[in-house]
């Protein structure tokens, strides 16, 4: 009994030992990341037979176990993958948000703002080289910093591909220690005694790669766990899978697995998040910075394009793009304008050029239409060279060249003909029929047209031949029938094209001046009437002045009401149409009429007529072009001729280097005349005006490029902050089960002194007390 | 005589009693012994504190049995200190019978009792010790051991 009794007390005594040194290793590793608080489960030792009698044994120290919450450990390290993506991708986009900011007024937004003050101050003094070189300067200075800020968030980039290859480096550190944990704890659990400290460690060490990547883990039933990241193998049983990065040119980030067939793509930790930064926001800044250069270059050449500098026309001009061989066949010029690969595309519109005769001023502008569905670029080219002052062609590299013949110069302006009728079809001193109507018409096949001219009477005919179809027969087809016909010729009768009408009309001009249409069977189909038309000593002399306001560009006809002399027959007016026939206005040329008064016609246009005579009979007209766009197919931007800006995008966005190298190329004008800021103008209009690429006009697109950054950056942080404070609560929860308090340990421990010193007291004086009681007894 | 086997029967009644408190404390004491073995903290407290009233009493037990021996002792014409049961039950003879097997009964108790004192005392003792060390190995280092030099466990203050 004495022998089963020490038993017991020392069994208790082992356990109590065991306890304490628990505590003891808890308390010490208060401060061990990752660790859990370990317990001793204690359980009643094995009893005794003895002599029949089953005696109990006492207490012992079963094991001693980690207390840990599997399933909190689990969300643990999910939510540590979604917030360490966050604060990840947080740090990055910070460094762009410092970027894109604007310290000391050098930010884009700021310089933008400056060049548009550098045109502003030029609009007021077009010829001063030195505020044309400041604008220059201006405009050099955006695309300076689009340079400067694509460098450097390209650099950006870089070092995140370059951090993602050095993560994935610290990913596979951390499966290896994972998978040496794996075997140790497999080992010591084998014996069947739980692996605590162990566990911890791997614990640890999971959650360490959690915040790399996203992980998934599973255990079994040999206490091995195996990690998965997006659904493939890093750590097995026995080896890890180790995780490489391939760094493309735009930011691409491939992830792969050792002997994985397809790429994983993280979802969470800080691989996700810098794969995130790397690949979807910086690319999509780059586009945002891309599309803002862009438009630079669309909207600045447009405008510039059709602008004029300072020394007026060209004498030559090459665009900067070059035409591409799309089909690559060795020929340029044989792809339609709508698919010849133009970094810019061409619309269907109309392209005003304009001839300036250097001697004496005098201006032609010719009307080119461009339908890119139908044109080549030769069939382009080949307009631009019928222009007969004019020859086109592409150069070696791809590039169209335009020169003008000795003596003119040319520009695609939008200046207003003063003198709109050279031609002399309203009230001129030429004997002068004009078809009522607009070409086109239907002529019949080999019609005639019987006149009589200074010499002889002859008959003209039109041939289908000459036609490209002639039952749509256009005023220049008919014209040129005429001024090639033999009879015609020898008569010094001639066809000129007023819009689009035929005027017949004597070369020469007074009121001796005279031919007779005599008849034929296409004379109904032209309109004109039969009889005789006579000059007149007498021409009338139209002048246009002031600038067109219009939003659009139009061709105006003008037309008297009736016969009768300018400034004498009474009611006597001049209706003014646009191309659609609508009236624009009627302006009374009667007996109030004072010669060479300039009546307003509209949209800030005038015109003043000298005395003469009208006659709406023989059909006096005369057209202007009134112009807004000289190019509405932006076919010089695609062409890149005469722009301010090269380039397509904020890489290769440069201004012009001949514009660089001599500023007086700066087209300020619209014009072409003196002191003219047309062009400046419009390009001031650019800071306000809403491009439909940006959504917004330049500086909206900027400032909401920026706000959207921020508020990106914004929306991250709060997302980050709400994950730290789950993954806090996590870990507090975990604390609060699998942590160590150091004072609730003391406490116990101090408890256990203070109850061992109260017992020993009262044990000392029960040994007194015995004492007495023995020597009584 | 008389007065002899009257007081002979108070102290029969003082021993009972005695006899009584002797079993309790024993009692008392296996209740400490589970306590410290269990590693309750609370229930060796609370044990203590019943043994802690257990001795208060045990002065009031000796104040009333001490008058009762002293004035046996004056009729036998002994010392006090010189009485013992023993002694005290050869002189009564057949008288003492049933003293005589109170004093056994008490005997054994007592002993009873002091074996498991000198067991808890041990085995409270190495407890101690163990707690003690286990206490000094964690706090050593840093210099916060506030047992050290406190000389008492109540300004730890946990």
């Amino acid at each position: 009994m004495g022998s089963l009794g020490s038993e017991i007390g020392l069994r208790a005594l082992l356990a109590s030992r065991t306890a304490l040194e628990t505590i003891g290793h808890n308390v010490s590793n208060a401060n061990t990341d990752g660790y859990s608080r370990q317990r001793i489960d204690l359980g009643t030792a094995r009893p005794q037979n003895l002599r029949g009698l089953q005696l109990g044994a006492g207490v012992r120290a079963d094991s001693v176990t980690r207390t840990v919450d599997e399933l909190l450990n689990g969300r643990l390290v999910k939510q540590t993958g979604s917030l360490y993506r966050l604060d990840a991708q947080l740090t990055e986009m910070t460094s762009v948000e410092a970027l894109l900011d604007e310290p000391g007024g050098e930010g884009l937004g700021a310089l933008l703002d400056d060049m548009f003050s550098a045109f502003s101050a030029l609009s007021a003094n077009t010829e001063d080289i030195v505020y044309r070189t400041g604008a220059v300067q201006g405009a050099i200075s955006i695309t300076n910093r689009l340079h400067q800020v694509v460098d450097e968030v390209d650099q950006l980039q870089r070092d995140a591909q370059a951090k993602a290859g050095f993560l994935a480096s610290d990913i596979n550190i951390k499966a290896e220690r994972i998978l040496k944990l794996n075997q140790e704890v497999s080992k010591v659990e084998a014996t069947g005694v739980p692996a605590n400290d162990l566990r911890d460690q791997r614990d640890q060490a999971i959650r360490e790669l959690a915040q790399l990547v996203d992980v998934t883990v599973r255990e079994d039933s040999s206490g091995i766990v195996r990690i998965q990241v997006d659904g493939q193998l890093l750590v097995g049983a026995q080896s890890i899978h180790e995780m490489t990065v391939e760094a493309g040119d735009r930011g691409e980030l491939t992830m792969r697995l050792d002997g994985a067939s397809r790429p994983i793509q993280p979802k969470g930790g800080e691989l996700a998040g810098v794969a995130a930064f790397a690949q979807g926001f910086v690319n999509d800044l780059r586009s945002e910075l891309d599309n803002y250069a862009r438009s630079l270059v669309l909207e600045f050449n447009r405008v510039h394009s059709t602008g004029v500098g300072l020394s007026g026309g060209f004498k030559s001009l090459s665009g900067e793009s070059s035409v591409p061989d799309v089909d690559g066949d060795g020929d340029r010029r044989d792809s339609l304008l709508a698919n010849a690969g133009f970094e810019f595309p061409v619309e269907a519109g109309e392209l005003f050029v304009t001839i300036v005769d250097d001697a004496s001023g005098d201006l032609r502008q010719v009307k080119l239409t461009v339908d890119p569905s139908r044109d080549s670029v030769g069939t382009f080219l080949d307009k631009l060279d019928a222009i007969p002052e004019l020859s086109a062609s592409l150069d070696g590299f791809g590039r169209v060249s335009v020169v003008s013949e000795s003596g003119k110069t040319f520009h695609f302006g939008r200046p207003l003909d003063s003198r709109p009728d050279e031609s002399g079809t309203f009230g001129g001193g030429h004997a002068s029929a004009t078809m009522p109507f607009n070409a086109p018409v239907s002529l019949p096949p080999g019609g005639t047209l019987q006149l009589q001219g200074a010499t002889s009477a002859f008959t003209l005919t039109f041939n289908a031949s000459s036609f490209e179809n002639i039952a749509a027969a256009s005023a220049e087809e008919i014209a040129q029938v005429i001024n090639g016909d033999p009879g015609a010729i020898a008569n010094s009768l001639r066809a000129v094209v007023v819009g689009d009408r035929v005027a017949l009309q004597t070369g020469g001009t007074g009121s001796s001046e005279t031919f007779s249409v005599l008849g034929g069977t296409a004379l109904g189909a032209l309109g004109w009437s039969a009889g005789s038309y006579v000059g007149q000593d007498v021409a009338v002399n139209v002048e246009l002045s002031g600038e067109y306001s219009g939003s659009v560009n139009n061709q105006w006809t003008f037309e008297p009401s009736g016969d009768g002399v300018i400034g004498t027959t009474p009611g006597l007016s001049i209706l003014v149409r646009d191309s659609s026939g609508a009236l624009v206005s009627t302006l009374e040329v009667g007996d109030t009429y004072s010669s060479g008064t300039p009546l307003l016609v509209a949209d800030g246009v005038s015109v003043s007529f000298s005395g003469g005579a009208v006659s709406a009979t023989e059909g006096d007209v005369f057209t202007t072009n009134v112009i807004r766009d000289s190019d509405t197919s932006d076919i010089l931007v695609a062409l890149g001729l005469n722009g301010l800006f090269q380039g397509t995008d904020a890489t290769t966005i440069g201004v012009r280097e001949a514009i660089q190298r001599d500023p007086s190329l700066l087209a300020a004008s619209a014009t072409g005349a003196v002191g003219d800021s047309g062009a400046l103008r419009d390009v001031l209009r650019l800071q306000s005006s809403d491009v439909d690429a940006l959504g917004g006009s330049f500086g909206e697109f900027y400032s909401t490029l920026i706000g959207g950054i921020g508020f990106e950056i914004s929306s991250t942080r709060s997302a980050a902050e709400v994950e730290t404070f789950l993954v806090q609560s996590l870990e507090e929860r975990r604390q609060s089960i699998a942590g160590v308090n150091v004072d609730e340990e003391l406490v116990n421990m101090v408890s256990y002194e203070q109850a061992y010193n109260a017992a020993a007291q009262f044990l000392q004086v029960i040994n007194q007390m015995e004492d007495e009681v023995l020597r009584l007894v | 005589m008389s007065a002899l086997l009257a007081d002979r029967n108070r102290l029969e009644a003082a021993l009972r009693e005695e006899l009584a408190a002797q079993r309790e404390l024993l009692e008392l004491l296996r209740a400490q012994e589970s306590a410290v073995i269990a590693r309750t903290p609370d229930a060796l407290v609370e044990v203590t504190s019943k043994i802690e009233a257990h001795v208060s009493s045990a002065s009031a037990r000796r104040a009333r049995r001490e008058p009762i021996i002293r004035r046996i002792a004056m009729e036998l014409r002994v010392a006090p200190s010189a009485l013992t049961l023993s002694s005290l039950c050869e002189r009564l003879g057949e008288d003492g019978s049933r003293l005589s097997e109170l004093r056994l009964e008490l005997r054994e108790a007592t002993s009873r009792v002091v074996r498991q004192n000198r067991r808890v005392s041990a085995l409270v003792g190495l407890h101690r010790r163990i707690n003690q060390e286990v206490l000094e190995l964690v706090l050593a280092d840093d210099g916060m051991n506030p047992f050290n030099g406190a000389g008492a466990l109540v300004d730890a203050e946990v």
